[in-house]
């Protein structure tokens, strides 16, 4: 396995900060597609944009494990609004990017209700844990409440059709240039935000997904935290998912508290969740997977303004663990 | 409260609230400080400044275990064998108290009045990180440390005289005292005999000042330096059952004593994992720090970085060897 991180778009332009991450012993990188010059404005990835963003990453010795599509790509398809043929358009062409870079992993997001309307962003707060660091604790109790769905937001059902024809679109693209679709699925992980549905909250969502889009290019970025979150066994998801080889990335994150049962979760530091990320790694490890771990969320920690000194503490904690892990 | 084999946090030399809380939040609660800024103008540590230091830890809920030396003109006519070191017993035997009074249970130690040696320019290692290194022929030409050279039995009377009249009142006061190996280990630099650069040498220590009070402060890189992982593994496996390792500096090298260079945790020649869980199944129950760390791209002067990453290690090396214990499953 390998030990991947996500970059901030202008650390692409700060080369000290790509070799910080190569020093503590980081592999490979997990980029959304909006570091690329020109796809802000396009929606589409250029040849020499990608062509400088891999040059410079590989100037510090890392090369992109995963690109991810930003959620604005999607989002008048699903919608249902107009505009959604030119972004259809778009992802055919970033996939055919992608299988032309070899670039081996396509994020595309599904749709995410906090994406949609404006809705209080209460259910989130920055909470002290052990040495006064800060993380995040999310009370979704008023989130869930039943309630009417919002005027124009997509149906379930809606959801799923639309979810389905962005996949179709891109799944051939993906299958002939050898590129791996994973889905991530909905953080927070819940069927609904304060009335506005989602689709890809749990295991049997994402079973549904593999059915209607059943490829061996379709796969999963199996996210421990979200996973864990939704209140469903994390092991079980990965013997379920990995036997079906779905897995192709994975967010490494460790979390207190799960929605179903607390009704709030805390993201923690990756050594003082409720997981044994060692447990983890080793569950993945024997249902064969093989590609990059992410530590995922950075918390800043005192005088660590750039997340700099977190970042490193969970490069060597999850180095530590495949240490272990190739001895177990 | 029995405590289990943990990772700490130390080197440095100024406690402020800043790295109380860097120390908790990395999930240490153990610290040591190395040759902390204490006033030093009277040759030995006052019992106000040090309990300054308990106090500041004690407000952060952090235990302050060890100060690992004092300045070296604390001691340096004891090491040395020369005129002035009766006075300076005097002052030693004064912090000793002052510590064990004020409640700080480790005084970390060494026998290098010559000091650490390292050859000028660093190695680079991955991504441009630096670290420093010693090639011992490149100090050929080395002048006297001192005005003349101290060969080993010198340095060994020398060691007894301080040890045969220290040791009592450490037991008194209730102190430990955790003796650091040459670094580098190698017989002589600057003309003054290095006696703590081999096992035999610590042995000898050690079985002749045979007490609770008396054991090691484990340098890794150091061990590493003398012998690679079997030589770790060799001073694990006699020490750790006598009882004789009071704390661990968890560092490595690539190379041997006369030519090496400091690393990465994750990438020295110790097998980190394997030693873990030795001293897991051994029992250990003391503490580990980070020690040095290389030096990455816009890192602090003391490294929180590069030390963060090291505890990270650290930690989830100590989490899995418990987590395949069968004895806890």
């Amino acid at each position: 396995m390998l030990v991947g991180t996500r970059i901030s778009p202008e650390w692409l332009e700060r080369p000290d900060d790509l070799r910080f991450l190569k020093q503590v012993g980081v592999d490979v990188v997990d980029i959304t597609m909006s570091l690329i010059p020109g796809y802000a404005k396009t929606g589409r990835l250029s040849r020499e944009g990608l062509e400088r963003a891999i040059g410079l990453l590989a100037e510090a010795d890392l090369r992109i494990e995963r690109i991810n599509s930003t959620g604005d790509a999607t989002h008048c398809t699903f919608l249902g609004q107009t505009g959604s043929e030119q972004e259809l358009d778009n992802l055919a062409h970033n996939a055919q990017m992608c299988a032309d870079f070899d670039l081996p992993v396509l994020g595309v997001q599904c749709f995410q209700a906090a994406s949609f309307g404006h809705f209080p962003e209460s259910s989130h707060s920055w909470v002290e844990g052990r040495g006064g660091y800060r993380h995040l604790h999310s009370d979704l109790s008023e989130a869930l409440e039943q309630r009417p769905a919002p005027a124009g937001s997509p149906t379930h059902e809606e959801l799923w059709e639309r979810t389905v024809k962005i996949f179709q679109t891109i799944l051939p693209i993906a299958e002939s240039g050898g590129v791996l679709l994973a889905m991530h699925g909905n953080d927070p992980p819940v069927p609904a935000l304060y009335g506005a549905a989602q689709i890809l909250y749990d295991f049997d969502s994402f079973d549904r997904l593999f059915r209607e889009v059943d490829s061996p290019n379709m796969g999963m970025t199996y996210c421990v935290g979200t996973r864990y979150e939704s209140g469903q066994d994390v092991f079980a998801g990965i013997q379920r998912f990995g036997a079906q080889g779905r897995i192709f990335h994975v967010h490494f994150r460790n979390v207190h508290g799960r929605i179903p049962v607390d009704g709030w979760y805390e993201e923690r530091a990756p050594d003082e969740g409720d997981l044994s990320m060692f447990a983890v790694a080793r569950a993945l490890r024997d249902v064969g997977y093989e590609r990059a771990i992410d530590y995922d969320h950075i918390m800043k920690l005192v005088g660590d303004d750039a997340g700099k000194a977190y970042i490193a503490f969970c490069v060597g904690h999850s180095k530590g663990i495949l240490e272990g892990l190739q001895q177990s | 409260m029995s405590l289990s084999m943990r990772v700490g946090l130390g080197q440095f030399n100024e406690l402020t609230d800043d790295m109380c809380q860097f120390i908790k939040q990395l999930g240490c609660d153990d610290f040591l400080m190395n040759t902390p800024n204490l006033p030093s103008d009277t040759g030995f540590w006052q019992v106000d400044d040090l309990a300054a230091l308990k106090a500041k830890a004690e407000e952060y809920e952090l235990r302050l275990m060890a100060l690992e030396n004092v300045p070296i003109p604390f001691y340096l006519d004891i090491m040395l064998g020369r005129d002035g070191r009766e006075r300076q017993l005097e002052n030693m035997v004064t912090t000793v108290r002052n510590m064990g009074q004020v409640g700080i249970p480790i005084l970390g130690y060494h026998w290098i009045p010559a000091s650490v040696w390292r050859t000028p320019e660093p190695e680079v290692l991955r991504g441009g990180a630096k670290a420093t290194r010693f090639h011992e022929a490149e100090h050929g030409d080395a002048p006297l440390s001192f005005d003349r050279e101290y060969a080993a039995e010198q340095m060994w009377d020398n060691y007894c005289w301080y040890l045969d009249r220290i040791l009592p009142v450490a037991e008194q006061a209730g102190v430990r005292l955790a003796l650091h190996p040459d670094d580098p280990p190698v017989p002589m630099l600057g003309g003054v005999a290095r006696i703590f650069g081999n096992f035999e040498g610590f042995r000898r220590a050690l079985d002749k000042y045979d007490s609770p009070n008396h054991g090691l402060d484990f340098c890794m890189g150091c061990w590493s330096e003398m012998g690679g992982h079997e030589n770790v593994m060799k001073g694990f496996d006699y020490f750790v059952p006598h009882g004789k390792i009071i704390y661990i500096h968890f560092r490595d090298v690539k190379g041997t004593a006369d030519r090496f260079h400091e690393c990465f945790i994750d990438d020295g020649q110790v097998d980190t994992f394997a030693v873990v869980q030795r001293l897991h199944e051994l029992g250990f129950d003391g503490f580990m720090i980070p020690d040095h760390v290389p030096a990455t791209v816009g890192d602090s002067p003391w490294h929180h970085r590069g030390r963060a990453h090291c505890v990270g290690f650290m930690q989830a090396l100590i989490q899995v060897a418990d987590k395949l214990d069968p004895k806890a499953a």
